[in-house]
């Protein structure tokens, strides 16, 4: 097992961050935490990193815990912060240098790490141009490059697409994919509901410091069930609503969140039913949409509202 | 190696920062030539007036000889007028008619020397001894044959030992400007590499290396002592090579006060890093601090010249403690065992700086 997560707490003061959280990640897989700002994500991840002391329970990377010690846990894995923590008066060469150097790199081996480190997030032409001249999304991927340059056995990434055009996101995707196919263990956090259900082999919902549901993306869908989740827009009483998709056989009310409401359907018979009985009801709806289950749909039914971007 | 390469980042940050140049390099030779030139106290050569009544061949020999012990010399030839009022010199010496011939008959022959209201004590010493110096050199010429000044075969090396001269022109400025601008690269260039590296996460991504924390933490202060060092030795550099001082006959003590004076710094930097929540205000407030601390601390002008209550209260900073070590091995001749104490409590300052910034960057590493 590349990291073993058991029953991690952490708290800033009376306020609970992290509350009894266990997963494990597995060489070669990408394991997304999944879950809104303040869930509990970073925390999770600095623990995991060494940075902070969990209260109680362990991390354990590849059977050694990452905080304290003799680094040698440290040396096996990469963190990408969700903060740009890097160098801004340096080129993305001599960042990359510098990072290489902290953990044992030299001489050839370390330039060619430097080197294979811009050719995977496509920064090799870039190599000497000052960090304050990059775009966000260059520095996201230049942030991710020094996490992977000295080529380690598990790769914590926190956030790393926050606040990047579509393209850079893609980028980056496309090298966390190639990373886990190499072999290295991917710990994933992220809000963007859609972006976890494609790159994630398993991954966890998190909200409030607690784990709410674990399992591959297909399990978690199963939580709402395998037809169509309805959502509508309007006028709505969260009340009336529950009420109403009680009379509607083989249809689940999932939330009412503000003038948003959704309903879980056990098949498209079902589904018309419900469309039917919204029609019906007399409420002024603003939109109907129907759509396949998704992590969105999965968030709602297990918090009872929306994570939005 | 890897604190090595932490320290040799931040060293490399602070230079690569154009500002820098000028704060680091072309400031401090600015400034110690401004404050030495300002705060020069008398003349570098004392005055004398020398009236010849009669004259030989063994009266110019005398004048030549009171010349080369760097008397700004006025002659009076027999039967001039000696000059008058405030440009006169202070001190005259009067060589009586029939010198030559005295000495050479072996006759007792008195050199007068007189000084006027206004002449310094110590001058009119200085002067006294030259007097000696020269008439003993003039004597043994007469006897031995010339000797060149440079082959004096014994030197005589004076120290006040009662009260200390207070340190002017550039063995004032020279001390002080290091001290000020030590801290300045530490305090503002320092702190605020810090500060920035807090605010982006980057000690915390450091945290996440294999380095232990004190690993990190002896890093970051060995950057800051690389970035005083470099200010120290442009310093030297320009007090030896430029400003022509004597660094005192101790190396030994210059590099115990000079080394615990840079790793007090080192450590006051990364207090006031650890310590302001941005790098303007850390430099805005480390400059103010400096400043302060620069003034309380002798760094401006002597410690002696001011109140004693001043004084004293300037040494509730380093600033004070490290112009006392600088002073005693530049000014006042001192060695290793006089700056004993100021060493001590550079230490002690460094060391709470230290810990104290230690136990700030515990939250972020």
């Amino acid at each position: 097992m590349a990291l073993r997560v058991a029953d991690i707490r952490y708290a800033y003061g009376k306020t609970v961050a992290v509350d009894g959280v266990s997963f494990d990640v597995r060489p070669g897989e990408i394991f997304g935490l999944l879950g809104p700002n303040g869930a509990g994500k970073t925390t999770t991840i600095s623990i995991v990193s060494g940075i902070l002391p969990p209260a109680s329970g362990q991390a354990l990377i590849f059977g050694q815990e990452a905080s304290g010690g003799s680094g040698r846990a440290r040396a096996r894995m990469g963190v990408v912060p969700q903060d740009i923590a890097l160098y801004e008066e340096l080129s993305a060469a001599e960042n990359l240098r510098f990072w290489g150097r902290l953990y044992g790199l030299s001489g050839a081996g370390l330039e060619d790490a430097v080197r294979r480190s811009l050719d995977l997030v496509g920064l090799a032409d870039r190599a000497t141009a000052r960090v304050k001249t990059y775009s966000g999304g260059l520095k996201r991927r230049l942030n991710l490059a020094a996490g992977l340059v000295h080529a380690p056995d598990l790769l914590l990434l926190d956030e790393p697409t926050v606040g990047i055009d579509p393209q850079a996101r893609l980028r980056i995707l496309d090298v966390v994919r190639d990373q886990a196919r190499s072999g290295r263990a991917v710990l994933y956090t992220s809000h963007y509901l859609e972006e976890a259900e494609q790159i994630c082999s398993r991954l966890a919902i998190i909200d409030h410091g607690r784990v709410l549901a674990a399992g591959t993306v297909a399990e978690l869908r199963r939580l709402v069930g395998e037809g169509p989740v309805v959502r509508v827009r309007g006028s709505i009483d969260g009340d009336g609503l529950k009420a109403l998709a009680a009379r509607c056989p083989g249809v689940s009310f999932l939330s009412a969140d503000g003038d948003t409401a959704s309903f879980a359907a056990r098949d498209p018979d079902a589904c018309s039913g419900l469309v039917r009985a919204l029609f019906g009801s007399g409420l002024k709806l603003d939109d109907l949409r129907v759509k396949e289950p998704n992590l969105q749909s999965v968030f709602l039914k297990l918090t009872g509202r929306e994570l939005r971007d | 190696m890897r604190v090595l390469a932490l320290a040799r980042q931040d060293l490399r940050l602070t230079l690569r920062d154009r500002s820098s140049i000028f704060w680091i390099f072309i400031a401090p030779l600015l400034w110690v030539y401004m404050f030495g030139f300002i705060s020069r106290s008398t003349p570098t050569r004392i005055g004398l007036l020398v009236v010849e009544q009669q004259s030989s061949a063994l009266a110019d020999r005398l004048v030549d000889l009171l010349r080369a012990e760097n008397f700004e010399v006025t002659v009076v030839p027999p039967g001039g007028l000696a000059p008058a009022g405030k440009d006169a010199p202070p001190r005259s010496v009067t060589i009586p008619a029939g010198f030559e011939e005295s000495i050479a008959a072996r006759r007792h022959v008195a050199l007068d020397l007189k000084e006027a209201e206004r002449a310094s004590a110590e001058g009119t010493f200085a002067a006294e001894i030259a007097l000696h110096r020269a008439i003993v050199r003039l004597l043994a010429g007469e006897a031995l044959g010339p000797m060149p000044p440079a082959e004096d075969a014994l030197r005589v090396r004076s120290s006040w030992a009662v009260e200390r001269a207070i340190p002017s022109g550039y063995h004032q400025s020279i001390p002080g400007n290091l001290v000020m601008f030590v801290l300045i690269s530490t305090m503002t260039y320092g702190a605020g590499l810090l500060v920035t590296e807090r605010k982006k996460g980057i000690l915390q991504r450091l945290a996440t290396s294999p380095l232990t924390r004190g690993e990190i933490l002896a890093g970051k202060a060995f950057g800051r002592a690389a970035i005083a060092s470099v200010q120290v030795g442009v310093f030297l550099l320009i007090g030896f090579a430029v400003f022509r001082i004597d660094w005192g006959r101790s190396p030994v003590g210059l590099v115990a006060v000079l080394g615990l004076f840079v790793l007090t710094a080192a450590a006051m930097g990364l207090l006031s890093g650890s310590w302001f929540k941005s790098a303007e205000a850390a430099s805005g407030m480390g400059i103010v601090l400096v400043l302060a601390m620069s003034a309380l601390g002798g760094c401006w002008w002597p410690a002696e010249v001011v109140p004693d209550w001043l004084r004293l209260a300037g040494y509730a900073f380093p600033t004070a403690w490290a112009m006392r070590g600088l002073h005693e091995l530049i000014s006042w001749g001192g060695g290793l065992g006089d700056v004993l104490v100021p060493c001590g409590i550079l230490a002690l300052f460094g060391l709470g700086a230290g810990l104290l910034a230690t136990r700030l960057l515990r939250r972020e590493v």
